[in-house]
């Protein structure tokens, strides 16, 4: 399964991928537009996380034992045929059991109204490559569906 | 007589769980579910929204409509099992059907508790744990001006919720000091209470009700409750929500082992060859507290239900155990609990815990953590603190000791304050 690693020792917290995701999952993919004009703020489905020098941006793994999916009580978390995990947030009614699930915290909460939903990463369908991945300046984000090109080699070994 | 090589009675998580699982593994082998409800799919935890009209039938459906054709599953809807012989391998249904079998899951789930009370039969009076009874509350909503929900636990709520939304006068009636205590602590289960009291929901704790009462006029239909204290409620609708109990008796008259649910080893299997059990109807074991008891979480349904599926398709799966948890939400407002969500409580082991707490619980803000052994054994979370919630039941799974981070488990949860090992772990997906 492809999935996106950080590399947090070139990762300088800019926060454009939260930008260029936000801008992405948007109603206009026009990034004023996105944040000036339409009804609800796009929020990013990957995070930024800084302490002092360390940081790195962070996302859904799309598990292949997903706890999430598995801990769904409406059917909304589901594996599309090419293995990305999805919310359908027309099914999601908002518990957040998969929040309470997920290990790596990588679910987010969306509040319009009455209408409550799960947010995550969806690795852009449509995009050859994700937003976050195609627009961080540095390089820092990494889409693979190799094991974690970043580590030291004795750490992939050792799984 | 027909033949499966997995049979399945039950059409909701554990069933459904052990269905996928088997599929992943074995692609043709014949796979029959039984249901004794004529529905698709659906999810018993959306009852409430249905009731409230979010949710239409359709939307409650757990899976889509062309699941059984697309996995190849005979579902045999509306049919209940009445009777099993592990020793021949085969189930017999209700209309005498004959089904053999190579494989069974028992996935039967739980039924509601209906208490010995005066006047639970009359009409008016429900219990809320399915559809049919959301149909038949429904039905009853036209002639009903004032609720009355006997028990103050989720489903409880969750229907109090409903009916409040619904405009009716709602009174919730817990038989314990707080509302909600089998899932949230005295600090979760006061703020909850006063959401409710926000909207006018009435709630009277430490309180049980004696007699369901009729209506004066017409003697078969209920009007209201008397409780201990003698005063007397009037309602043109009662709930009865004092909890779920395995449905274990298809297992018990069959002689498989049965405390108060089905028995199961760590691979979901019984004490009878080729009989699996998962979900609410089987009991659980909780790792945190060691206890094996029934845990009617939706989750371990899924999850036990998949274990099991994995076993009886030839796949050696083990679990390691269930974590207590649950996630709610009360008019919008989000609140977790997972493992020892309260100390004090009757069950929790007697160990040397420390409680740390960040709360602005008047601006609806409440994180606690439990720990036991320098190791995170329990959580209650409230509003903005159910953020990334799991990066906390993931410390839990792991029995890692947070000494080396304690001082950065409050407030704002993040990767970023794990030990450096477990957050390069959790950057791989590990």
């Amino acid at each position: 399964m492809k999935r996106i690693y950080a590399r947090e020792e070139i990762c300088m917290a800019c926060r454009l991928c939260e930008v260029h995701c936000a801008v992405q999952h948007s109603q206009t993919k026009n990034p004023v537009k996105a944040f000036k004009r339409e009804a609800t703020r796009p929020v990013p489905r990957c995070s930024v996380e800084v302490k002092g020098a360390l940081s790195f941006s962070f996302m859904c793994r799309h598990c292949a034992e997903p706890t999430c999916m598995y801990s769904c009580i409406s059917g909304a978390m589901h594996r599309e045929p090419n293995g990305t995990i999805r919310v359908d947030e027309s099914k999601c009614i908002g518990c957040w059991t998969c929040i309470l699930a997920c290990q790596y915290g990588s679910i987010k909460r969306q509040e319009q109204g009455d209408k409550h939903f799960a947010l995550k990463c969806d690795l852009c369908p449509g995009l050859e490559v994700p937003a976050c991945v195609a627009n961080c300046p540095n390089d820092a984000l990494v889409l693979t569906e190799e094991d974690d090109p970043v580590m030291p080699q004795e750490v992939n070994q050792a799984r | 007589m027909s033949h499966y090589h997995y049979l399945i009675i039950g059409n909701s998580a554990a069933g459904i769980g052990a269905a996928e699982a088997i599929r992943e593994t074995d692609r043709h082998g014949a796979i029959g579910i039984i249901s004794d409800e004529p529905y698709h799919t659906h999810s018993r935890a959306l009852i409430a929204f249905h009731l409230m009209g979010r949710l239409t039938r359709e939307g409650m459906n757990f899976r889509p409509r062309d699941f059984y054709n697309r996995y190849g599953i005979d579902a045999l809807l509306g049919h209940r099992a009445t009777q099993l012989n592990p020793d021949a391998k085969r189930v017999w249904l209700e209309d005498g059907k004959e089904i053999g079998y190579d494989q069974l899951l028992l996935a039967t789930g739980g039924k509601a508790i209906v208490p010995p009370l005066p006047g639970a039969k009359l009409s008016g009076v429900f219990t809320f744990q399915s559809i049919a009874d959301v149909d038949q509350v429904r039905d009853a909503l036209s002639h009903c001006r004032r609720a009355v929900v006997i028990g103050g636990g989720l489903i409880g709520m969750q229907a109090a919720e409903a009916l409040c939304e619904l405009g009716r006068e709602v009174t919730v009636v817990e038989l314990l000091p707080r509302i909600l205590a089998p899932v949230f602590d005295t600090e979760a289960s006061t703020y909850i209470a006063g959401l409710f009291e926000k909207r006018g929901v009435r709630i009277m704790t430490g309180t049980a009700v004696a007699e369901i009462l009729a209506q004066r006029d017409e003697p078969g239909r209920a009007g209201g409750v008397k409780l201990n204290t003698g005063e007397e409620l009037p309602a043109d609708l009662v709930i009865m929500s004092v909890g779920v109990a395995p449905r274990a008796e298809l297992a018990k008259s069959a002689g498989l082992q049965v405390n108060r649910g089905i028995l199961t080893d760590k691979c979901g299997a019984t004490s009878a060859a080729g009989v699996y059990a998962a979900g609410d109807c089987a009991e659980g074991y909780d790792f945190i507290t060691g206890q094996v008891k029934p845990m009617p979480i939706w989750p371990r349904a899924y999850t036990g239900g998949r274990i099991a599926g994995m076993n009886m398709a030839g796949v050696s799966t083990e679990s390691r155990g269930d974590l207590a948890m649950n996630a709610s939400h009360f008019f919008g407002f989000p609140a977790m609990s997972a493992g020892i969500h309260d100390i004090t409580a009757p069950g929790v082991p007697a160990a040397n815990y420390e409680v740390l707490t960040d709360a602005r619980i008047e601006d609806g803000y409440y994180q606690k953590i439990v720990l036991r052994d320098d190791r995170i054994v329990g959580l209650v979370l409230l509003g903005s603190a159910v953020d990334r919630a799991g990066i906390f039941t993931g410390v839990i799974k792991e029995e890692l000791p947070v000494s080396s981070f304690r001082d950065k488990l409050r407030s704002r949860t993040a990767l970023i304050s794990l030990p450096d090992e477990l957050r390069r772990r959790r950057l791989q997906g590990r």
